[in-house]
């Protein structure tokens, strides 16, 4: 009878611990997810200002500069794969246009501009970083909940695989031809 | 314990100057230092009269030892003795002077050295025999090897001219702690190597801390730690085999630790006890095991002047390859002061 109690408050204490295990990861999860979207914000209240200042001077990247404007409204609408496609796409093009500053000896002398470039590179990586991040929680919460015999209390309470963030080649591809069909 | 012992021998000894590949000093460096040695400067002047006062007053003592030494043959056996303590008193009295008088001359000719250097520059350089990086500086990261006891020595600092703000320091660092074994004190050495700081391009707010101490992985291996940092898990299985990082926001580590950057630490630091620390804009690099020459100038001797000049760029270089090969700097301030 008292090994009967002693094994059931083993499993209690073991159902106890997975349950609380896998909300702290998955409340890591969703922390790293809000710190990535932080970052993006920052990005798509950058993107006007830095389009606005470099619009006079690189009068030759239109097509690029429009291309960034129509990617920062769309993403800001996105969401799910749609969405990491186009900040994909949008981190693309923003290189692009950083590489090409180089070509504007104008633009390197005007301090506004530098500042924004600054800016720009730093929330680039920190998008980076705040990705990498996210990402990694999820590998640890994945392994979490699907690790046996885990992975039985997981689906029982109902938690599930969590998605890199990552776009998928075809999501990527899409957005190039998007583009296509405007110009 | 043999766990212990197999995983401090894997560790290599290095010389902070297999870094570098060899060079020549400038014909503008080798001129300025000859004009040291040759006396053609008023410093130089000023030292050269120094020891020789030196050399009058240590006859006059010698003199007074060996009228001394005399005195036993009119006395008693007892005067003898007397004598005989002072004799040796003498001894150690005038060879804890000399040594005090030949360190002091090599400090200020080191001065001189270090200002021909700085002078061919484009930044203030700093050196001290005797001093180093701070202990407060080591002990920010509670990774660091205790350290009772602090003993840094030939400390380079590089100060940018324009900014001034420290670019590079460095510093030889012996660290240990004594305890008491029975009736006897016994020395254990923590550290023994190298102390770099230098400034990190990027801004942070966070300290990180990272060791390439495995065993400090596991939870209980961590002990003293507190709640200071969490372990952070970074995406390279190579790095993270070889490092432990921890620190108290998992994104601005990865931001500072870029997949380029773990590569290149990787690359450098492999096979190396060490210990990195990023506070305040710096970088702390702590190379366990590895060594510098200690040249130091003698008195009137030219080529021991070259040497030791070629020695301390030599320190100074390999400091700015290490800084280079990571990507931190990109200027160098050596280039002037070689062929």
């Amino acid at each position: 009878m008292s090994y009967a109690i002693i094994s059931l408050l083993l499993i209690l204490a073991y159902v106890v611990f997975s349950y609380n295990h896998f909300i702290k990861k998955r409340n890591k999860l969703k922390e790293a997810y809000a710190t990535m979207d932080v970052m993006l914000k920052k990005r798509y209240d950058l993107i006007p200002n830095l389009v606005k200042t470099v619009n006079q001077y690189m009068i030759h990247e239109k097509t690029l500069l429009e291309e960034i404007t129509k990617l920062r409204q769309e993403a800001m609408v996105c969401s799910g794969k749609i969405r990491e496609a186009k900040e994909d796409a949008l981190s693309e093009r923003l290189s692009t246009l950083i590489a090409r500053f180089e070509s504007y000896p104008e633009l390197k002398a005007s301090d506004n501009m530098l500042h924004l470039q600054r800016t720009l590179v730093k929330t680039e990586e920190y998008i980076g970083a705040s990705r990498r991040n996210y990402n990694s929680t999820v590998r640890l919460y994945n392994t979490a909940i699907q690790v046996f015999p885990a992975n039985m209390l997981a689906s029982l309470f109902g938690f599930t695989k969590a998605g890199y963030f990552e776009a998928l080649e075809e999501e990527k591809n899409n957005v190039e031809l998007s583009f296509r069909k405007d110009e | 314990m043999f766990f212990f012992k197999s995983l401090i021998s894997r560790q290599k000894e290095g010389h902070l100057y297999d870094w570098i590949s060899p060079f020549e000093l400038s014909v503008q460096i080798k001129q300025a230092i000859e004009e040291i040695v040759s006396g053609k400067t008023d410093e130089s002047f000023r030292i050269k009269d120094k020891i020789e006062a030196i050399k009058k007053q240590n006859k006059l003592i010698f003199a007074v030892i060996a009228l001394l030494s005399l005195l036993p043959l009119l006395y008693s056996l007892e005067l003898i003795i007397v004598t005989f303590i002072i004799l040796i008193a003498a001894f150690f009295g005038l060879k804890w002077r000399f040594t005090k008088v030949l360190t002091s001359y090599q400090k200020t000719a080191m001065d001189q050295i270090v200002k021909v250097i700085s002078d061919h520059t484009d930044n203030n350089i700093y050196f001290n025999l005797e001093k180093g990086i701070l202990k407060e500086e080591f002990k920010v990261n509670p990774l660091m090897p205790r350290s009772d006891s602090y003993e840094p020595s030939w400390h380079v600092k590089v100060v940018n001219k324009e900014t001034h703000q420290t670019d590079i320091e460095a510093c030889k660092l012996l660290t240990y702690y004594t305890y008491q074994d029975e009736n006897e004190s016994k020395r254990v050495t923590t550290f023994l190597g190298i102390f770099l700081k230098i400034k990190f391009p990027k801004e942070f707010q966070e300290d990180i801390y990272i060791t390439t101490e495995t065993w400090r992985r596991g939870a209980g291996g961590f002990l003293g730690f507190g709640s200071k940092a969490d372990r952070i898990v970074l995406e390279s299985p190579l790095f993270e085999k070889k490092f432990n990082v921890f620190g108290n926001d998992p994104v601005e580590a990865r931001y500072i630790l870029t997949l380029d950057f773990m590569e290149k630490l990787l690359e450098k630091l492999k096979d190396i006890r060490c210990y990195l620390t990023f506070h305040k804009g710096y970088l702390y690099v702590a190379l366990d095991k590895f060594t510098i020459e200690e040249i130091l100038p003698q008195v009137g001797d030219k080529e021991s002047y070259l040497v030791a000049t070629h020695n301390i760029i030599a320190y100074m270089k390999a400091v700015e390859y290490f800084a280079k090969a990571l990507s931190i700097r990109e200027n160098k301030f050596t280039k002037d002061l070689i062929l």
